[in-house]
């Protein structure tokens, strides 16, 4: 049972975290608090010699039961009602109950009289707490969801938003810190562990992220990708107007990475876009909203109905999207661009860096806030994404660099570049986490470079 | 004419990190239950307010994406209204405190049926569809008083103490009060004078806005964001009914350039700078639309 008096926005993680017991403890409670007043009450009974307390402790006790009693026609019409609007507590309701019956059993056996006459009313009621019990005990050992949920609870309340899921250090800001209104208050995250959240590591290339607002790593809605030789890398911006874009920004880089689009025509981009539309669907079905729902019953939050992922299906979600190809070897490379996730190609002339190529957008002022997009959406118009897609292809040289940026990053690379500013320069020499991180505070800070999601890929050829 | 002091940029979207402030101030009084013509149907001014404004709020509330963490709308922005008559009166809760985008889409007053202009991909048109939708407000019309002054004084508070309980909220857009109105102020006060006071405050990012929506049974004229006097006084309104929409032009922000931009790039509205927040028997709609766009988060979504 999780009673709903527990709210969400309370920091529940520790005592959870501890082991304790969250399921039914109220109930717990006021059972041990009947037993030992009924004990007490026993003991006095045998103890002629304090008749006052004896009645004392009588007083006590029964107003306890009558107590007792309430409390568990309130849970019963509560859990009643739970139960009805989402079957999959149903396990947990059915736990409750057991312990409210066991209670009601005890209940049951302190009323009923010592009188011999009254030994069928007490067997009832020794059988109910029994029976009661048991189911409650078999009902308990089922509970791998939560377990599950209350050891995610454990291991995410180690990540004050330092590291990402799969190692990329992303530092903690000097000047920013973590605007905490934005974790629905002090929940653990939930998704670290999600391969859909995860972040490439890569060994020639370089990559950087910085989270709008320097917000948790899960948080964020760019997602890249690349293949293990790392000639085939795709980096897509989730739009944050729109629900769960991060799997699907994940989905769309993976699906460049097995299977480059470069032939596109309705039929092609259909059929290239299937395969990630359904394991979007199936990821919000299948994972979102049963891992919501199992924190929610733990942290007593009332349960999403089913409407709430057929909504998010339907409305879908979005992304840019930008994939590229390189060939090293033949000094060539290949990108498909929808959207404002941007290439830019750098050659060097000695004493500076100078861009050689920008693509899709070529200036600072073709950016705005609405980019062209893919949606999830099985049912949206191939058609009018076509008109979209940009396709380029160019060729590049040993100690040239590729840089794959987020709207973001690439604005304020082509702002810089057309205030004749160097600031930039220092992008495609960079290695250290902390510095990318220094540099895009400092920037956000001048208002320079808008607060969002910054990533930012460099490719040495 | 003198432009309301205004500066800043305008340009910090709602975000969950730059949460807004939406005031909605809503005309109460009885003159709000004479009757207009609006798409066919009849309403009283009262029953059209409340329905402009449940349809502002459903829209903001529907736009707001679902927070892969919580599975509630994300919690971007506050609503707080205010009804006026002869008392000024919280209409979303008794406290008169901000209630956030997530709370308000889980707590509707209830369920109705509107009907709603519908832009249809596959046509390219819009057509009108019933809906149900959820409503938070009900409507009531029947003061003797029209104490707007003193709502707008009751607006001024609130956006101080929601800038004051945030320090974060000073580089949030401007809270942007919208004021439903037949125009004729009837009480304690300068409306004019608050509404002034109004756009003294405000944040990092820019001044308080202040909208004013004028609906009239007075008049079939509309006029949609004036940007000069002379285009009220050239409708030829009656005499009380022209004072009231001057008064009520003068209570109302310049529109924000980055506003306008954006209204431009969403929906192909052409308007030009030095326009005022000021609808004079506006479409709905419209208003819906245009409120819409100026306040969305950082993207939109196309293609």
């Amino acid at each position: 049972m999780r009673r709903a008096s527990i709210r969400s926005d309370q920091p529940i993680q520790a005592p959870l975290a501890k082991g304790d017991m969250a399921v039914d403890g109220h109930l717990l409670v006021a059972v041990g608090a009947v037993l030992i007043a009924a004990a007490a009450e026993r003991v006095a009974q045998f103890t002629i010699v304090f008749p006052t307390l004896g009645r004392l402790l009588s007083y006590i006790t029964h107003g306890l039961l009558g107590l007792a009693v309430l409390y568990c026609l309130f849970e019963l019409s509560f859990q009643w009602i739970t139960a009805s609007n989402d079957p999959a507590s149903a396990r947990g309701v059915s736990a409750s109950a057991a312990c409210g019956s066991f209670l009601l059993g005890v209940v049951a056996i302190l009323f009923v009289g010592n009188s011999q006459a009254f030994l069928l009313f007490d067997g009832i009621g020794i059988g109910i707490s029994i029976i009661a019990l048991f189911s409650f005990l078999l009902s308990g050992s089922g509970t791998t969801t939560d377990e599950a949920v209350r050891k995610d609870l454990q291991e995410t309340e180690l990540l004050p938003g330092a590291v990402s899921a799969k190692g990329v250090v992303v530092p903690p800001s000097a000047t920013f810190q973590r605007d905490t209104e934005l974790a629905e208050e002090v929940l653990p995250p939930l998704f670290v562990n999600d391969p859909f959240f995860s972040v490439p590591q890569l060994r020639t290339a370089r990559l950087f992220m910085q989270v709008k607002s320097n917000d948790l790593p899960v948080n964020c809605e760019d997602a890249c990708a690349a293949s293990a030789d790392e000639t085939r890398l795709a980096l897509c911006d989730g739009t944050s107007s729109s629900s769960l874009p991060r799997p699907w920004a994940t989905l769309l880089a993976q699906q460049w990475v097995k299977q480059p689009l470069h032939d596109i025509n309705v039929a092609t981009m259909a059929q290239w876009l299937e395969e990630p539309r359904q394991r979007w669907k199936a990821w919000v079905y299948e994972t979102w909203l049963p891992t919501l729902n199992s924190r929610n019953r733990v942290t007593g939050s009332p349960p999403l109905s089913i409407s709430r992922a057929h909504e998010v299906v339907k409305n879908g979600a979005f992304s840019t999207f930008l994939g590229v190809t390189v060939d090293r070897k033949m000094g060539e490379w290949w990108a498909t661009a929808i959207g404002d996730t941007c290439l830019f190609v750098f050659y060097s002339n000695a004493t500076a860096w100078q861009l050689q190529y920008s693509f899709p957008l070529q200036s600072l002022i073709e950016f705005n806030d609405t980019p062209p997009s893919i949606n999830s959406h099985p049912g949206s118009n191939v058609d009018m994404l076509l008109r979209h897609v940009r396709q380029a292809h160019g060729t590049c040289r040993e100690g040239d660099v590729l840089v794959m940026a987020t709207d973001a990053m690439a604005a304020w690379v082509l702002k810089q570049i057309e205030q004749g500013a160097s600031e930039w320069q220092m992008l495609l020499s960079l290695n250290d986490t902390r510095r990318f991180a220094q540099l895009v505070d400092t920037q956000r800070h001048r208002g320079q470079l808008h607060d969002d999601d910054v990533t930012l890929i460099v490719i040495p050829v | 004419m003198e432009i309301p002091y205004q500066r800043g940029a305008y340009k910090q979207p709602w975000s969950r990190q730059r949460r807004g402030l939406l005031i909605f101030l809503l005309d109460q009084s009885g003159s709000m239950s004479n009757r207009i013509n609006l798409q066919g149907q009849s309403y009283t001014n009262g029953e059209m307010a409340t329905v402009t404004l449940n349809s502002l709020i459903w829209s903001v509330v529907s736009n707001a994406s679902i927070d892969s963490q919580t599975g509630r709308r994300k919690n971007y922005c506050d609503l707080l209204v205010f009804g006026y008559g002869d008392y000024i009166k919280p209409l979303l809760n008794t406290s008169g405190a901000p209630v956030s985008v997530p709370d308000l889409a889980d707590n509707p007053r209830g369920h109705h049926r509107v009907r709603v202009k519908k832009y249809d991909p596959a046509t390219g048109q819009s057509a009108w569809a019933d809906e149900t939708q959820p409503y938070w407000i009900e409507c009531t019309a029947n003061s003797k008083r029209t104490e707007m002054a003193r709502a707008l004084a009751s607006a001024y508070d609130a956006v101080q103490r929601w800038l004051m309980a945030d320090q974060r909220r000073r580089q949030s857009f401007p809270p942007i009060v919208l004021n439903v109105t037949d125009g004729q102020h009837n009480g304690a006060g300068d409306p004019v004078q608050e509404a002034h006071k109004l756009f003294q405050i405000g944040t990092e990012d820019g001044q308080v806005l202040l909208f004013n929506c004028h609906l009239t049974h007075m008049s079939t004229q509309a006029l949609i964001f004036p940007s000069d006097i002379v285009q009220i006084r050239a409708m030829n309104l009656p005499q009380q009914e022209q004072q009231g929409a001057e008064q009520l032009f003068e209570m109302s922000s310049l529109i924000p350039t980055s506003m306008i931009q954006r209204a431009r790039d969403a929906f192909n509205i052409g308007l030009t700078p030095g326009i005022r927040g000021f609808m004079y028997n506006a479409d709905a709609q419209y208003l819906i639309n245009f409120l819409n766009w100026g306040t969305r988060q950082s993207q939109g979504i196309v293609g």
